[in-house]
């Protein structure tokens, strides 16, 4: 088997060579600690020149169970537990494996109107039950018009007065 | 914007003997507290001249001789009114300080509104 690599690699911790008797394939399945009707190899071995290693899919920690006992409980992991042949940035993620954003149509409907529901709702509330002001007194008019947009006469408009905050003048004719 | 949407909470702390509502006119005498009394507001603009210039409700306010000005401008000048801009500006200042006087009106209710508990709090305690 030929390989080509650009890093050095311990020849020792190449896998060995692809089994091909049943004698060899239990061999390869104690030298990696797995049941032999657990252990399979890659079947592109040829391609990639994986040789013996066994194929494992990467799991994330948080799908691993935790009512079994295990050797490591920070990491969910075994002493000399068989691990996948490449760890690439993503497969040590610990929800590998978990699809969290929506996939099926009932996630998606859930996810969707929800948002849009709590919109609603707290608008619904906030605008329905307290109401928002500056905090200033009404507008201040000099003229209302009683009966404006229907029925109005001349005598209905009313004079209002209104103070600034400044001092009065003092009126005329006082010294 | 911060105090429009803290002013319902602020009402619902201190409830309506502390603070004010927001939809009525004063309640107090306008002249406690000014020993040299109040000037009265002047519209500067008679009845008969808002009519004229067919004013709606909403601009026959103590404003509208600063918005007659700048219809008048209107009236000289054609359309985009580029030179009108800065008459609407000196309306725009009117309408802010008609604003600010209804804040400090708002401020000067609520101030009497608590001097009035403090009061009746310590005429309760006996000490007045």
């Amino acid at each position: 088997m030929q390989l080509f690599i650009s890093v050095y690699f311990e020849k020792d911790f190449f896998p060995g060579p692809y089994p091909k008797t049943e004698e060899e394939r239990l061999k390869a399945a104690k030298k990696y600690g797995m049941q032999p009707e657990d252990y399979k190899p890659w079947e592109n071995h040829d391609k990639w020149g994986s040789g013996d290693y066994p194929e494992i899919q990467p799991i994330g920690e948080d799908l691993k169970s935790e009512y079994e006992v295990w050797d490591d409980k920070s990491t969910k992991t075994n002493f000399n537990e068989p691990l996948p042949m490449r760890e690439y940035h993503y497969t040590d993620r610990f929800d590998y494996g978990q699809d969290l954003y929506p996939s099926s149509d009932k996630e998606m409907r859930v996810v969707f109107f929800g948002m849009i529901g709590t919109f609603v709702l707290l608008h619904y509330f906030c605008n329905n039950f307290f109401a928002r002001h500056d905090e200033a007194l009404p507008k201040q008019f000099p003229f209302t018009y009683e009966g404006h947009g229907t029925y109005w006469h001349k005598s209905n408009i009313k004079r209002n007065i209104h103070y600034t905050f400044e001092p009065a003048e003092p009126a005329e004719g006082s010294e | 914007m911060g105090q429009a949407n803290c002013a319902p909470v602020r009402d619902l702390w201190y409830g309506p003997e502390l603070r004010p509502d927001w939809k009525k006119e004063p309640t107090f005498d306008p002249f406690v507290g000014f020993p040299n009394g109040r000037k009265i507001r002047d519209p500067k603009v008679t009845l008969e001249e808002m009519d004229a210039h067919l004013l709606p409700l909403r601009r026959r306010d103590y404003c509208a001789y600063m918005y007659i000005k700048f219809l008048d401008c209107k009236k000289d000048n054609k359309w985009p009114y580029l030179p009108c801009d800065l008459v609407f500006q000196d309306f725009q200042a009117c309408e802010h300080e008609d604003f600010v006087l209804r804040m400090k009106e708002y401020e000067r209710e609520r101030r009497l509104m608590v001097r009035e508990a403090r009061i009746k709090s310590k005429m309760a305690r006996g000490e007045m």
